[in-house]
C-alpha cells in the first residue's frame, strides 16, 4: 500500500518519558506538589485533548477534560508501569471520553439526528464546506463515538491495531473490521456533505 | 480473492496489518480491479483528510482552570497565592538569606581546613546574621537586604563596575530571557567568594533575583524539600516555598541560583537563556 500512502505527518506524540523521570513526576505530584501536577499535564493535555475533544465534539470537550484530569490524578498512584505513562493516560482519555457519550445519551441523540438527516436528504442539497476541519468535524457526528475514536487512534495518532485493541479493551481481531465500517460511513457522511465533488 | 473478501480486509490491507503474503494477494486484486481501486483510494483519502484537519491550532483549557476544577472536586487542596506586589521583598530577604547560608556553608569548610581565625570569624557573623535576617525577612525584607549588603560591602554597580569588581562579566549583563528586564545588580564580597545578586522585572512589575559567583561553593536551602531534575538539558535543583520555585544550577564553572520562577517553564527559560 505504499504507493498510496499519505505523506502527511502524523501527530505529534509527547515523548516518553523515561521511568526514572515519571517516578519522579508522579511521586512529586502525589506529594502535591504543584509544579509536577502541573508538568503532568503540560505534558498529557496536547494528545489527550486532541482525542476527547474528536470523540466528544468541542462544546464538550472541556468538561471531559476536567472529569479525565480528576481521575488521572485519584488514580494517580495506582498506575504500576505496566505500559507508558503516556498510554495509560490515553487509554483512560478514550474511555471517559465513551462513558460521556453513554452517560449523556449523545449517542441516541445522534441515531436521532441521522434518521433525520437522512430525511431531510431526499429533499434538499447536502451543505458544502471548503474547510477540511469543519467538514471533517461535521460529518464525524454522524458516526459513533468508538468509530471516532477508533478512527482518531488510526489515523491521526497512527497507531498499530494491538495497541488501539488494548485501549478500547476490544479484541485484536475485529480492529479492521470495525474500522471498515468506520470508514464506509465516514465516507457516507462525507459525500453527504459534498465532500469529493 | 474475489470483491467481498478483499472489502473485508481493506482497512487491515491499507494500514499494513496483514500477512506479506495477504498483503501481495490484495495489491494484486486492488491493482486490476477499477471497484476495489477506488474504495481503496477514497479511504486513504479518508486519512488524508482527517490528518489535515488536525493541523488546525487547538486551544487546550489551561492548567489555571484544570487546578480550580481538581480543588472543587477536593483532587487537590487550596493553595494560597503569594501576593505578586509584595513578592520583591520575601525574594530580596530569601536571597539575603540564601547568600548568608552561602557564607556560613564555605566558613565551616574552610574551619575544617584549619583556617580557624577566618572561621571563628565567619561563624559568629553567621550565627548572628542568619537569625536576624529571618526574622526581618517576616517583617522588614527591605532591611533585610540592606543589612546584608552593609555586612558585606555589598553596593549597586552598573555592568562595567561589575566585571571590574568580580573579574568576569555575569551571565546576566549578557542575555535575559524574553520579558524580564535587570533592574539593579548588587555585588557582594562574601568570605567564600564575591557573588553578585541581579533583580529582575516581569512585564507585570514582579520581580525575581538571580545570584552568581563563580566558586564551587554548594548551595543550602535549609530544610525545604528539594529535587535534582532537569531543567533545559541541564541538572538543576528546584526547591517549592509558598508557591514560588528556588532553582539552582552550575553552568560552566559557576553556580547560578534563580528564586522566584513562578514555574517550570519559567525555570527552563531562565537555565536555557543563561547559557554561559
Amino acid at each position: 500500500m505504499r504507493e498510496l500512502e499519505s505523506s502527511n505527518q502524523l501527530a505529534e506524540r509527547p515523548e516518553a518519558l523515561s521511568q526514572a523521570e515519571i517516578q519522579t513526576w508522579i511521586a512529586e505530584a502525589v506529594r502535591g506538589n504543584r509544579v509536577f501536577q502541573k508538568r503532568i499535564y503540560e505534558h498529557l493535555a496536547p494528545r489527550v485533548y486532541r482525542v476527547i475533544r474528536k470523540i466528544v465534539g468541542s462544546s464538550d470537550a472541556d468538561d471531559v477534560m476536567q472529569d479525565f484530569m480528576i481521575q488521572l490524578y485519584s488514580k494517580l498512584r495506582q498506575f504500576r508501569f505496566e505500559s507508558s505513562f503516556e498510554t495509560w493516560a490515553h487509554r483512560m482519555a478514550v474511555n471517559q471520553s465513551l462513558q460521556f457519550l453513554r452517560k449523556s445519551n449523545r449517542e441516541a441523540e445522534r441515531l436521532r439526528r441521522l434518521a433525520v438527516n437522512a430525511e431531510q436528504k431526499k429533499s434538499s442539497e447536502a451543505p458544502i464546506t471548503s474547510d477540511d476541519a469543519e467538514l471533517v468535524d461535521v460529518a464525524m457526528e454522524n458516526i459513533s463515538g468508538e468509530q471516532r475514536a477508533l478512527l482518531h487512534m488510526k489515523e491521526v495518532e497512527g497507531m498499530g491495531y494491538l495497541e488501539i485493541a488494548k485501549v478500547l479493551g476490544i479484541p485484536e481481531g475485529t480492529v479492521g473490521s470495525r474500522l471498515n465500517r468506520a470508514r464506509t460511513d465516514l465516507r457516507a457522511s462525507l459525500v453527504r456533505l459534498g465532500w469529493g465533488t | 480473492m474475489n470483491c467481498d473478501q478483499v472489502s473485508e480486509k481493506l482497512s487491515a490491507f491499507i494500514d499494513d496489518e496483514l500477512s506479506p503474503q495477504e498483503q501481495v494477494q490484495i495489491q494484486q486484486h486492488v491493482s486490476m480491479c477499477v471497484s476495489c481501486r477506488s474504495q481503496t483510494e477514497q479511504f486513504v483519502a479518508i486519512g488524508d483528510l482527517m490528518r489535515r484537519s488536525e493541523a488546525t491550532e487547538v486551544a487546550l483549557p489551561s492548567w489555571e482552570v484544570v487546578e480550580q476544577g481538581l480543588v472543587r472536586a477536593a483532587i487537590l487542596p487550596v493553595e494560597t497565592k503569594v501576593d505578586q506586589s509584595k513578592w520583591i521583598y520575601a525574594a530580596l530577604a530569601t536571597a539575603a538569606s540564601l547568600a548568608l547560608l552561602w557564607f556560613a556553608l564555605s566558613s565551616l569548610r574552610k574551619e575544617r581546613h584549619g583556617e580557624h581565625e577566618l572561621a571563628e570569624h565567619a561563624h559568629t557573623n553567621m550565627t548572628v546574621d542568619f537569625q536576624d535576617v529571618l526574622q526581618l525577612a517576616q517583617t522588614n525584607p527591605k532591611t533585610a537586604i540592606g543589612k546584608l549588603i552593609a555586612k558585606y560591602d555589598g553596593k549597586e554597580l552598573d555592568r562595567s563596575a561589575t566585571i571590574d569588581y568580580l573579574g568576569y562579566e555575569p551571565a546576566l549583563f549578557k542575555a535575559l530571557p524574553v520579558g524580564f528586564t535587570r533592574t539593579s545588580t548588587h555585588v557582594l564580597n562574601m568570605p567564600c567568594c564575591k557573588c553578585s545578586a541581579t533583580i529582575c522585572q516581569r512585564s507585570d512589575g514582579s520581580s525575581l533575583v538571580v545570584f552568581e559567583h563563580k566558586e564551587e561553593q554548594p548551595v543550602w536551602f535549609g530544610e525545604a524539600p528539594s529535587i535534582e531534575t532537569q531543567c533545559a538539558g541541564r541538572t538543576c535543583r528546584i526547591i517549592e516555598s509558598a508557591g514560588n520555585l528556588a532553582v539552582a544550577w552550575k553552568n560552566n564553572g559557576r553556580q547560578l541560583t534563580l528564586i522566584g520562577a513562578r514555574d517550570n517553564t519559567e525555570a527552563d527559560q531562565w537555565v536555557a537563556t543563561l547559557n554561559l
